[in-house]
C-alpha cells in the first residue's frame, strides 16, 4: 500500500478512509515509479482529495459507499493516474538537477570520507608502529612530524600509493551512496534506476582514472589496491543500505583501553626504540658465498689486498633513479695516483646495474646477489676514472630503472683488463648487513603491467 | 468507438492555463482548484481530476508552482499550491496563446464576413 507521508503530522480529524479508497491508493502507489518520500507525499496528498470529494459527494445526497466510488470514478484508473504522475515528475529538468546535484554531493562526500579514510590509515599506522616497532617512526615523532617531511618520507613509495588507495575506496564508498541519494531525491528517480547509472559512470569513470590516468609509485599491493576502488563505488551504488553497526560505549572505551595498554608494554620492547639492529650478516662464510655469487658478474681484480674502487652507499628510496657512490680507493689519501695507476691498465670501464635477489647464505643471515635469472646487467653507463668525472676521486653514477618493476638492484664497476678479460673492480660494500640499492616504479597501472620485470 | 468531445479536448489542453489563472488570485489546494474552476465557468466544466494531480505536479516540475503542507479551513493538512514568479509569465504566455486561438476559432466558425 501506498503509505501515507510520516514526515507530516496528522490531524486529529483525519478519519480512516474506506476499504475502496485503501485499496485505490495502493494501487496508485504500486504504479509510482518514484522515490519513496515522493509516493508518500503523493499518498497523503490523494488521502486528502478523497476525503474532500468524498464530503462533497455525500452532502449531494449519496451514501458513504455510493460516495467512495463516485470519488474513485472521477478521479479515473489508478495505474493511468499514476503514469502520468510519474511522468510530470520526471522532468529534463530535474534529471539535470539531480545529476548536477548529485556529483556535488559526491564530490563533497569524497572529500570528507577521505579524509576519514586518511584519518583511519593514520591512525591504524601509529597504532601498528606502536606494537610492532617496525614500521615508521615512533608515533610521537610522526604525529608531530611537519606536513613537508611526512610528504617527502612518504613520498615514492608504493606503500604510500596503496594507503591513499585504502583510504580512496572509503572515499568512494561515501561518494557513492551520497550520489545516489542526492540525485535521486532531486531527480525523482527511484534510488534502483539510479543505482546502475552510478554504478556503471562511477565504475568506468574511476577505472579509467586509477589504471590509466594516475601515475604513482607501484607494486602488486599499489596496483590492487588502486583496483579496488572502483569496485568498492559499483558496489556501494547497487547495494541497498549500509547495516547499522552499533557498539556499547562502554566495550569501545574498554577495548581502547585494552590496546593502550598492550601498546605500551610492547613499546618498552620494540627494537626500533632500542638502537639498531647487531649486523649478524656480517660473517666470514657468508660473505664467502656472497662473493662466489658476485663472480658470476665478472671475476674480481684486487690490488694492494683490495678492490681498486669502492662502491659505497647510494640509492634513492623510493625513487625511479638509483644512484651509486664511487670513490677511488682512499683509505690512504697517497695511494690515489697508484690506484689511478692501476686503473690505466683496464679499458672499457663502466657501471653495471644488476637485479638483485635475495640470497640465504644460511638460515639466519640474508644478503643479496645478482638475479641468477639475468646473465647481463639492466643497464650500463661508461665511466672515466682518468678524464671524467671520477677525476678527484669520488662521483656518482645514475640509472634511470622507473619503468622496470625490479626494485633491488646492485650496481657493480667493471672493466677489461690487461689479458683482454672483463673483471669486476668493486665489491658493493651496501651488501655488508646494508640492503641493496632500492627504487620503485612510478606510473600508471597500465604502464607496470606493460612494464618488463 | 465514442468520439471525445471538444470540451474534453479542450478541458485536456487548457488545464494549465485554468489551473494557474485560479492560483493568481490565492493559494489552493487540489480539490479547492477543481472546484474554483468549476464555479468561475458558472459550472460549465471542470477539468477532471485524474488530469488535475498531473498538471499540477508538472507545472511544480517545471517551476511554475510551488506546494507545501498547511491546515485547512477544514482542518486536516492539505497541500496549498501557489504561482511563482515563473508561473506569473507562463500564464501571461498561456494567455495570449489562447486569445490568439479563441479570435481564430471564433472567426473561423463565424465564416467569411463582407467587406
Amino acid at each position: 500500500m501506498l503509505e501515507p507521508d510520516t514526515n507530516r503530522s496528522s490531524s486529529p480529524d483525519e478519519t480512516p478512509l474506506p476499504a475502496e479508497i485503501d485499496e485505490y491508493l495502493s494501487r496508485l502507489g504500486a504504479g509510482l515509479d518514484l522515490p519513496a518520500h515522493v509516493r508518500a507525499e503523493i499518498a497523503s496528498e490523494m488521502a486528502g482529495h478523497f476525503r474532500d470529494s468524498i464530503a462533497a459527494i455525500e452532502s449531494e445526497g449519496l451514501d458513504p459507499e455510493r460516495a467512495a466510488r463516485e470519488a474513485i470514478a472521477r478521479l479515473g484508473s489508478p495505474t493511468e493516474l499514476a503514469a502520468e504522475l510519474t511522468s510530470a515528475h520526471r522532468t529534463t529538468r530535474r534529471l539535470l538537477s539531480g545529476a548536477a546535484g548529485g556529483v556535488f554531493q559526491a564530490t563533497l562526500g569524497a572529500a570528507g570520507g577521505m579524509l576519514l579514510g586518511i584519518a583511519i590509515v593514520a591512525a591504524t599506522l601509529c597504532e601498528f608502529a606502536v606494537v610492532t616497532g617496525t614500521l615508521l617512526k615512533p608515533p610521537t615523532e610522526f604525529l608531530f612530524a611537519g606536513l613537508p617531511a611526512l610528504r617527502a618520507a612518504m613520498a615514492g613509495l608504493p606503500m604510500a600509493t596503496a594507503l591513499l588507495a585504502w583510504a580512496s575506496c572509503l572515499a568512494a564508498f561515501v561518494a557513492a551512496r551520497r550520489g545516489v541519494a542526492v540525485s535521486s531525491r532531486i531527480s525523482r528517480r527511484t534510488p534502483a534506476a539510479v543505482r546502475r547509472v552510478w554504478a556503471v559512470a562511477g565504475f568506468a569513470t574511476l577505472f579509467v582514472a586509477a589504471v590509466f590516468l594516475v601515475p604513482a609509485p607501484q607494486n602488486l599491493v599499489s596496483v590492487l589496491s588502486l583496483v579496488a576502488v572502483p569496485f568498492v563505488f559499483a558496489a556501494a551504488a547497487l547495494t541497498d543500505s549500509t547495516p547499522r553497526v552499533s557498539l556499547p560505549r562502554r566495550k569501545v572505551i574498554a577495548a581502547i583501553g585494552v590496546l593502550a595498554i598492550l601498546s605500551t608494554s610492547f613499546a618498552r620492547n620494540v627494537p626500533a626504540w632500542n638502537g639498531p639492529l647487531p649486523d649478524v650478516a656480517n660473517t666470514p662464510q657468508a660473505h664467502a658465498a656472497q662473493l662466489r655469487e658476485f663472480d658470476r658478474v665478472a671475476p674480481a681484480w684486487t690490488y694492494v689486498g683490495g678492490h681498486p674502487v669502492l662502491a659505497e652507499g647510494g640509492g634513492l628510496w623510493g625513487s625511479g633513479v638509483i644512484t651509486q657512490t664511487i670513490n677511488v680507493w682512499t683509505f690512504d689519501p697517497s695511494t690515489v695516483d697508484a690506484t689511478a695507476q692501476e686503473l690505466s691498465q683496464f679499458k672499457d670501464i663502466r657501471f653495471e646495474a644488476w637485479r638483485a635477489v635475495r640470497f640465504d647464505a644460511s638460515p639466519a643471515i640474508a644478503e643479496w646477489i645478482p638475479d641468477p635469472a639475468y646473465s647481463a646487467p639492466y643497464a650500463t653507463a661508461p665511466a672515466d676514472f682518468h678524464a671524467g668525472q671520477l677525476d678527484a676521486g669520488q662521483g656518482q653514477v645514475e640509472f634511470d630503472v622507473s619503468h622496470v618493476r625490479t626494485t633491488e638492484w646492485i650496481v657493480f664497476v667493471t672493466g677489461t683488463g690487461p689479458d683482454g678479460r672483463r673483471y669486476r673492480l668493486n665489491e658493493p660494500e651496501f651488501n655488508m648487513g646494508g640492503g641493496p640499492l632500492v627504487s620503485s616504479f612510478t606510473g600508471t597501472i597500465w604502464q607496470w603491467l606493460t612494464a618488463s620485470t | 468507438m465514442r468520439r471525445p468531445s471538444i470540451r474534453t479536448q479542450l478541458l485536456k489542453g487548457t488545464t494549465p492555463l485554468l489551473v494557474l489563472t485560479v492560483l493568481r488570485d490565492s493559494e489552493l489546494y487540489g480539490y479547492e482548484i477543481a472546484q474554483r474552476i468549476r464555479e468561475r465557468s458558472g459550472g460549465a466544466f471542470a477539468p477532471s481530476e485524474g488530469s488535475l494531480y498531473p498538471a499540477l505536479h508538472a507545472l511544480e516540475a517545471e517551476g511554475a508552482l510551488q506546494a507545501d503542507w498547511r491546515e485547512s479551513d477544514k482542518g486536516p493538512k492539505r497541500r496549498y499550491y501557489r504561482i511563482t514568479g515563473k508561473g506569473g509569465a507562463l500564464l501571461a504566455e498561456h494567455e495570449a496563446e489562447w486569445a490568439s486561438f479563441a479570435r481564430g476559432v471564433a472567426r473561423t466558425v463565424a465564416g467569411p464576413t463582407n467587406a
